[in-house]
């Protein structure tokens, strides 16, 4: 493990608490500490209650009826959770929505390709998320069994499990172009997990890059994979955000230089 | 100013205060898990206030700010579940979502360098900007920012109030990366430290 600064980590730590880190690798580096480090994680709690004393001197009072708007939102997600895990909201349009493009007009309508899975209460997390898995990706849903039965805490694993414990996560995923291998992405309100599934080898001078594009941003890079199984973990990402895989030279580009060989978009 | 002033003494009183809100809110927030909307309509009106506060000063544009403090208190409700005191208080997670889920938004919204360039006019933090609901509640936090520089409170203000991150606060300030980097680490641990009663 290399030596961080106490400056760096500060830098992150505070950053991360402030919503002020630079960039999505930043924050996915700023994510490892916590998980790597308690203590780092005990930090950020404290930073985030002083933000938080912050955030009070802004207060202002809410908009009228405003409460009886939150009840009925709550009322409207608790009818939407009551679809069972599978099948898709009704009134999705039937093409994939591309990144940048008005999202469609039913605001609780799932676009193509998004799982929206909301856990009942009193399901234990780690059988809802299985099933899940299982039902979005078969092939995921067989490795997720098995480690049930080894009982291996592999970081990622219980990662990708704990996001999607939690109410509101969401799956998304899509086969490649090639037919060969699959990229899932777990997303919740504390980071989103990319996940690529038996791809096939890219060879000595290529190599698979991850993007995220926002809507209306440019490509941001969230890192580079090989061949087979991969996690890697960027910052939580807004609603309509394009994650997208791409097979670029060795060594990795700043922007992509090829049409995406798969993409799936947030929900 | 360049020197730090002194740190106001720790004060029981508002640690008591603090204690008491966490347990109250963390108790709202079991029932809610529980489906309980009386809960969420107490939960509310403690905590609306300062979510469309960080929602609107962050995003300025009001009906975009509205729209997002909603979608925060509903996500409070339906996190509920998830909610772990040892995580932090209540208050802290309301506050720490609706600022993440504003600064979110405005970057995708809007490119960062016309976030830049058109900067509204400079915020103070002085309490006739908005009516603020409880002017006692913000006496703490004012004393302790009046223990930092002025350039790392208005580094970190920078940074939170207007939900900028690192190098758009530099470039604000006309300031080198390193130098606002440095502040605002400073700023917000001395802030901490003070807040804590250290």
């Amino acid at each position: 493990m290399s030596a961080m600064s106490n400056e760096r980590r500060d830098e992150l730590l505070v950053g991360l608490a402030l919503d002020a880190l630079d960039t999505p690798e930043e924050v996915a580096e700023a994510r490892r500490l916590l998980h790597q480090d308690p203590t780092a994680a005990a930090e950020v709690t404290r930073f985030r209650e002083a933000a938080a004393e912050l955030a009070r001197l802004s207060a202002v009072p809410p908009p009228a009826g405003g409460l009886d708007d939150a009840l009925r939102r709550i009322d409207a997600l608790e009818e939407g959770a009551d679809a069972s895990p599978g099948s898709a909201q009704p009134g999705s349009s039937s093409a994939p929505p591309e990144a940048g493009t008005a999202r469609a007009e039913d605001p609780t309508a799932v676009p193509e390709g998004v799982l929206a899975f909301r856990p009942r209460r009193r399901l234990a997390p780690w059988i809802a998320a299985a099933a899940a898995i299982a039902i979005a990706v078969p092939s995921i849903g067989l490795a997720v069994a098995q480690h049930q039965r080894a009982a291996v805490a592999e970081a990622g694993t219980a990662r990708i499990m704990e996001l999607l414990s939690q109410p509101g996560a969401k799956l998304s995923s899509a086969t490649l172009a090639s037919g060969q291998g699959s990229l899932i992405v777990v997303s919740g309100g504390n980071g989103t997990d990319i996940i690529t599934r038996e791809l096939p080898d890219a060879g000595t001078d290529r190599t698979y890059q991850l993007w995220t594009i926002q809507a209306g941003g440019d490509p941001v890079s969230a890192g580079l994979v090989g061949g087979g199984d991969a996690v890697n973990s960027a910052g939580s990402q807004s609603a309509g955000t394009v994650v997208a895989i791409t097979l670029e030279p060795a060594g990795g580009s700043q922007q992509p230089t090829q049409k995406p060989i798969a993409a799936v978009t947030l929900g | 100013m360049t020197e730090h002033n002194a740190c106001p003494l720790p004060d029981p009183r508002f640690r008591s205060l603090r204690a008491t809100e966490a347990e109250e809110l963390g108790v709202l927030v079991e029932r809610c898990a529980a489906g309980d909307r009386e809960a969420f309509a107490e939960l509310y009106k403690v905590v609306a206030p300062i979510v469309h506060g960080v929602c609107r000063r962050v995003m300025v544009d009001r009906g975009l700010a509205e729209e997002t403090a909603q979608d925060v208190m509903v996500e409070l409700w339906s996190k509920s579940a998830g909610y772990r005191p040892e995580r932090g208080t209540v208050f802290a997670w309301a506050a720490t979502v609706a600022h993440r889920r504003s600064v979110d938004r405005v970057r995708s919204e809007v490119s960062r360098r016309r976030r830049e360039a058109a900067l509204p006019e400079e915020r103070e933090l002085d309490g006739t900007d908005e009516a603020l609901l409880r002017e006692e509640d913000g006496r703490r936090v004012r004393d302790c920012l009046e223990t930092l520089t002025e350039l790392e409170s208005q580094a970190v203000v920078h940074a939170y109030y207007d939900g900028l991150s690192y190098t758009e606060v530099a470039t604000r300030l006309a300031s080198p990366l390193p130098t606002v980097k440095s502040r605002i680490r400073s700023g917000l641990i001395r802030l901490r430290g003070c807040l804590e009663g250290n």
